[in-house]
């Protein structure tokens, strides 16, 4: 075979590729040979750029001896010539297979695109840039959670406004599709409570009351908390997913065209359904963790069931219970806010899918947690 | 090993189809080394069925495909590998990845498939890019380019490794018709300057008669090869009225919907 195609490198069959460079009167030639493919290593050539230091005047090419080549052969002869025009000495390519010959004279002038310039530093500038970025997004905060209230009243005056259908969907996906990891969750967090509390309670002969504290913790803290974080991870993530990829195929942009507001139409529907849901999952979420509570407790800890429910009934009051289902929809109102939000900004591209998504589960983590700090703050010790 | 086969494809008996159901069925056809083959036919015909099936990302229901002689739809790990490499294939949209440069999307392929040093790499990197003009736009991210443009950094990437077949999906669609002509040019000097067979499913007719040395037509109520041949020949005297109406533009008259739902 005398040469194959650029695109003919075959596997099977390869020499290793040489090079062997010769200077004679001035005259340096670079005689290649074996097999000059993307699948063997090139051999190194430093004696190139030596002798071109030493005043050579012309620069020959020999590749008669090369039997298969492919786009690596041909992009050393480039970097070889590009070498010559830089140092002014004539770069000439003899006995090259014909075809490689009549792809090095056609190939375009290559343009070597400078690196871009480094992005300016300093200090002040990023505090600077940080400064107007926060003011924006806390402006564009306000700007979201205002559309949001007014659609929300625009509902209250024409229930027709909310796309119902679309809610009982999400409704679907908050609530019973939530229930196996809630449940599992509650009860695991039940028992833990349980078990730190009675080793804490035991040292006092106390460990009856570790039914109080399993009861105010779930009802008060513990459910609220748990169930939103799991939303935030389950849904407000898939929200911000599902709206960024929207906004990348130009849905978003389909419906703002024809008039229909995307709070009125996506994130409504998404923000009644997370906060009906969630209260809800809050009461089971209770439950479930006080019977991890009791598990423990009659189980491991020998207390009487009896004694375990009548001790709950007792130091759980109503109040207790308002406020986790208070707390519940703020959590839940801020994960879906949050989660529409992040996917509606988010950049056209799978970067900004992601960054979405990941934006959307830590700012709503962290407003859970701020928003239960500041209730705690509220609350009379 | 024996000599250069001269069909780079080859399709027999293959059935394509996704979900149990088959689209297109017995497909048999060559495609020569060198040529440009298009697939044609009318949305929703299974082209893209055809070709998602020919790069092996659908396994076929049955039959096989076999490229530069090697069974390609039966091959797997390593030999699989190795005949994955002597393909290359340009996406729709350029599926370029979104959080590479356009030098960093060419050069990935060589990084991770060759021996080569950084230096050289970086040298057929920019000789690729060059070919579809895109050496001045190396540094850029696919987000700051034009759909023309992300097509042509997919032409480069997907000719990273020399393949010896190219396969295009809808090369034309949402380009405007400079860019079009210019992507039409560009497979053409790809073909002509290294030699490479190029499988290109459209049904820009602009498209088709610059470009295809062998046209396929296929159609959904047959589930499968039309006719195949030059499409000048078949636009004037294809004894198939659908092959005629397809490449004259003519309208057929009204659409005949078929759902999923519908028995075939």
């Amino acid at each position: 075979m005398e040469e194959v195609p650029i695109s003919g490198a075959d596997a099977e069959t390869t020499a290793p590729p040489t090079v062997r460079v010769q200077q004679e009167h001035g005259c340096l030639s670079v005689f290649f040979s074996g097999d000059w493919i993307w699948r063997t290593p090139q051999p190194a050539l430093p004696e190139f750029e030596q002798a071109l230091a030493k005043g050579v005047t012309e620069v020959r090419c020999h590749a008669e001896d090369v039997k298969k080549w492919d786009s690596s052969l041909l992009a050393l002869l480039l970097r070889l010539r590009r070498q010559c025009e830089e140092a002014r000495i004539p770069f000439r390519a003899e006995t090259l297979p014909p075809h490689l010959q009549r792809l090095l004279d056609n190939v375009p002038q290559i343009k070597w695109p400078e690196q871009p310039p480094p992005s300016p530093g300093g200090l002040f500038r990023n505090a600077g840039l940080k400064s107007i970025s926060f003011v924006e997004s806390a402006y564009r905060t306000l700007y979201f959670t205002g559309e949001c209230a007014q659609a929300l009243a625009n509902v209250f005056r024409f229930p027709k406004a909310l796309r119902w259908a679309e809610c009982r969907m999400v409704m679907q996906e908050c609530g019973p599709a939530s229930l196996g990891i809630v449940g599992l969750i509650s009860f695991l967090t039940g028992c833990i409570l349980a078990w730190q509390g009675a080793l804490q309670l035991r040292q006092f002969g106390a460990e009856i009351y570790v039914a109080d504290l399993v009861g105010v913790a779930l009802a008060r803290e513990m459910g609220p908390i748990m169930v939103a974080i799991v939303l935030a991870g389950r849904i407000g993530a898939s929200f911000a997913a599902h709206l960024a990829c929207m906004e990348g195929s130009e849905e978003v942009d389909a419906l703002r065209t024809w008039g229909f507001s995307p709070v009125q139409f996506l994130v409504l529907p998404r923000v009644v359904a997370l906060t009906c849901m969630m209260p809800l999952l809050v009461l089971y979420a209770d439950l479930l963790g006080m019977v991890g509570g009791l598990a423990v407790g009659v189980g491991v800890l020998g207390l009487g069931r009896t004694a375990f429910l009548a001790e709950t009934w007792q130091a759980l009051h109503l109040a207790d219970l308002q406020v986790g289902l208070v707390k519940s929809l703020v959590f839940a109102a801020g994960v879906a806010g949050i989660g529409c939000a992040t996917g509606l900004k988010a950049e056209r591209s799978a970067d900004g899918v992601g960054f979405a998504t990941t934006s959307a589960v830590v700012k709503s983590i962290l407003f859970i947690i701020v928003v239960d700090a500041i209730f705690g703050a509220c609350s009379r010790p | 090993m024996s000599a250069e086969p001269t069909n780079a494809i080859e399709v027999r008996n293959l059935d394509c189809g996704y979900d149990q159901k088959v689209v297109l069925r017995g497909l048999n056809f060559q495609v020569r080394d060198g040529e440009i083959f298009v697939i044609m036919g009318e949305s929703g015909c299974g082209k893209s069925t055809l070709l998602k099936h020919l790069i092996g990302l659908n396994p076929p229901s049955a039959g096989e495909v076999v490229f530069l002689g090697r069974d390609f739809s039966r091959a797997r790990g390593p030999e699989r590998h190795e005949i994955q490499k002597r393909f290359g294939v340009l996406y729709q949209s350029g599926a370029l990845w979104s959080s590479l440069t356009v030098a960093e999307n060419v050069a990935l392929p060589l990084i991770e498939h060759t021996a080569l040093d950084k230096t050289t790499i970086a040298e057929m990197v920019m000789l690729k890019l060059a070919l579809v003009r895109m050496d001045s736009f190396a540094h850029f991210f696919p987000s700051e380019l034009s759909g023309g443009m992300k097509k042509r950094a997919g032409l480069a990437r997907a000719m990273a490794l020399d393949p010896s077949i190219l396969f295009f999906d809808e090369p034309s669609a949402g380009l405007d018709p400079p860019s079009s002509r210019e992507l039409d040019d560009l497979m053409k000097r790809v073909r002509d300057t290294l030699g490479t067979t190029l499988v290109v499913v459209t049904h820009e007719l602009p498209s088709i008669f610059a470009i295809a040395d062998q046209a396929m037509m296929l159609s959904k109520e047959s589930n499968g090869i039309v006719e195949i041949g030059r499409p000048t020949d078949m636009a004037r005297e294809s004894p198939h009225q659908v092959v005629r109406f397809f490449l004259n533009r003519l309208p057929r008259g009204p659409v005949e919907a078929k759902t999923k739902y519908d028995k075939n």
